[in-house]
């Protein structure tokens, strides 16, 4: 039987009787020394579905409300409790560090979008392609257009940054999505300053007349134990 | 969880004032990309079936127009 694992915590962290995961199964402790990981047996790796992925996160969750933990991405299955301990033992030293980055700490999650309708940039069409001088000068826009618009999310990224000063322990920063968020961020947060640091995050939605933040969280530390 | 920060508390946290169908549009998506593209990767990569399809995770908006798609083309085929 194979094992589909959810999270590593700390030895001391076991699941809580009675707790379900991915369809329904059990949620069981495997000693992966020297930490425990959750786990439920699977035959096969499961697929994809949001149900799944929300029973997923829900284990997830309740292992970081037990203690530091290491979140595991989803579809991460073994042929065996002995090949999982190998594996996470081949990893110690990175999980061990990780584990250090996010004790005590929760994560949340900052979307950066404008307050206007989203200016299309406009496609590449069939009037750019009459000569080969309209069609490059085209992807020239295109690119422009991009460009600026990371270069918002980044602007917005260290605004937010110098606002929150100490209290975003370590963040992480995408831009580039190419629908209508400029920047997606996330930010590790000390459990005993999340008040102070929801308290900054509405003083800055409040600060800024072209910009909305979307704040989700708190969430277990997935964005920072890669 | 210790410290009073409740994690089951997922909701999409702002000002009233702000659009409350982007909100939940944006709570599910912080969702899906951290578990499935974050976390701790103990196995290297994973393909991930959506839909009954294989798919190599890589990125987002990739997986979500995916399974938009496939949904469409399912039900189409239900229909047929």
């Amino acid at each position: 039987m194979g094992v589909y694992v959810y999270c590593l915590a700390e030895p001391d962290a076991r699941p809580p009787d009675g707790l379900r995961g991915v369809d329904d199964s059990s949620v069981v402790a495997c000693a992966v020394d020297p930490f425990i990981a959750w786990c439920s047996a699977f035959e096969d790796p499961p697929s994809a579905s949001v149900e799944r992925i929300r029973r997923h996160n829900a284990v997830v969750e309740a292992a970081a409300s037990a203690g530091a933990t290491l979140p595991v991405r989803f579809g991460q299955w073994l042929e065996s409790a002995a090949a999982l301990a190998h594996s996470v033992r081949a990893g110690r030293e990175a999980h061990e560090a990780a584990f250090r980055r996010v004790a005590g700490a929760v994560e949340f999650a900052v979307s950066v979008v404008p307050r206007s309708p989203r200016r299309r940039v406009a496609p590449v069409g069939d009037a750019d392609r009459r000569s080969g001088r309209a069609y490059m000068e085209a992807l020239v826009r295109r690119a422009a257009a991009e460009r600026t618009k990371a270069s918002r999310g980044e602007d917005a990224a260290a605004a937010i940054r110098s606002a929150l000063g100490p209290l975003a322990r370590d963040e992480r920063v995408t831009t580039g999505d190419d629908g209508r968020v400029l920047a997606r961020i996330a930010h590790l947060v000390r459990r005993g300053d999340v008040d102070a640091y929801r308290r900054t995050l509405y003083a800055c939605m409040g600060d800024s007349p072209r910009l909305q933040l979307l704040l989700t969280g708190p969430w277990p530390p997935y964005s920072f134990v890669g | 969880m210790s410290e009073g920060v409740e994690m089951e508390r997922r909701a999409t946290e702002s000002p009233p004032e702000h659009d409350a169908k982007l909100h939940e549009h944006v709570a599910l998506v912080d969702l899906v990309d951290r578990v499935l593209d974050r976390g701790v990767c103990v196995t290297g990569d994973v393909v991930v079936s959506v839909a009954g399809i294989d798919l190599l995770y890589v990125g987002l908006r990739v997986l979500l127009g995916s399974v938009e798609t496939l949904e469409g083309v399912r039900s189409r085929e239900s229909e047929a």
